[in-house]
């Protein structure tokens, strides 16, 4: 039988697909019937989901232009054409 | 159809100044995204890139294939980012205890959790969370911040955040679970809610 506090320990291999079926399935049973797991389970989830949406940062032109221009003065023969155009 | 990494780095090691070029416009975006996740700001992240960039140029010869060549360039990022963190003296530290909660002697929840999950999604995308997850992220300990920002930012599968970092995979997964239970602590707090 899996407890709430066993259920944290379990979160990261749940995700990733890497626990043992046996394990898996009473864990499962167990969210089942605890409102606070499956309130946690749903939080934990969300803040790295959260996360994720965070990849999406956006790279400014501005900033590509001045490391390819870095480049351009530190490696030889690196971004000597117009970067526009590519 | 684009040429593989592998290509690429072969060529690059030639002295193909082009496919180094390649090599930069792929990957430059992602580098830039998870140095302004380990360090906060864009002016920071900026130089961790040129630094990062002009190390692979400096380097790419040396790179053997052992690994994927995007685990050796996510390598020279992170490292790029500590070196520069590790001379910055504006350090805060948190406590990663006691997140997952308070249970009785018999392992049950002592106290409810609220389920903010179902917020409406706005709110998970209004720049106020993202700032203050960004402030949460910044407030973690390095080596929990750049697990977590591999794996859960960059979506880096664990074994190669594993091959990253230098560390074995039940440790990338430890620090990965600390780090998540931090920062969703800090968004219970932020959703007014108590764990």
């Amino acid at each position: 039988m899996i407890t709430c506090k066993d259920l944290v320990g379990f979160l990261v291999d749940y995700l990733e697909g890497d626990l043992p079926p046996e394990i898996r399935m009473a864990l499962e049973r167990h969210l089942e019937g605890c409102e606070c797991c499956h309130a946690f389970l749903n939080t934990y989830k969300k803040a790295v989901s959260t996360l994720r949406a965070m990849k999406e940062e956006e790279f400014p032109a501005e900033l590509k232009l001045r490391l390819h221009s870095f480049l351009r003065e530190n490696v030889r023969g690196a971004f000597d054409k117009d970067d526009e155009g590519r | 159809m684009p040429l593989s990494d592998a290509e690429l780095v072969e060529r690059a090691k030639k002295g193909d100044i082009g496919a180094f070029e390649d090599i930069v416009r792929r990957y430059e975006g992602k580098v830039f995204g998870c140095g302004m996740r380990m360090m906060g700001n864009a002016a920071d992240a900026q130089e961790a890139l040129q630094d990062v960039f002009l190390s692979v140029y400096q380097k790419i010869r040396n790179f053997r294939g052992e690994s994927a060549f995007s685990s050796w360039l996510y390598r020279i990022a992170v490292n790029a980012c500590l070196m520069r963190l590790r001379t910055d003296k504006r350090h805060t530290s948190v406590s990663l205890d006691g997140l997952e909660g308070t249970f009785t002697g018999d392992g049950r929840r002592a106290s409810p959790v609220l389920d903010w999950s179902q917020e409406p999604e706005e709110r998970f995308l209004s720049r106020e969370t993202r700032e203050h997850l960004n402030k949460a992220i910044l407030s973690l300990p390095e080596e929990y911040r750049s697990v977590l920002v591999l794996r859960d930012v960059q979506e880096l599968p664990i074994s190669e955040v594993a091959e990253v970092t230098n560390l074995s995979i039940p440790a990338v997964k430890s620090r990965l679970h600390r780090g998540r239970l931090f920062l969703r602590e800090k968004l219970s707090e932020y959703f007014g809610g108590k764990r």
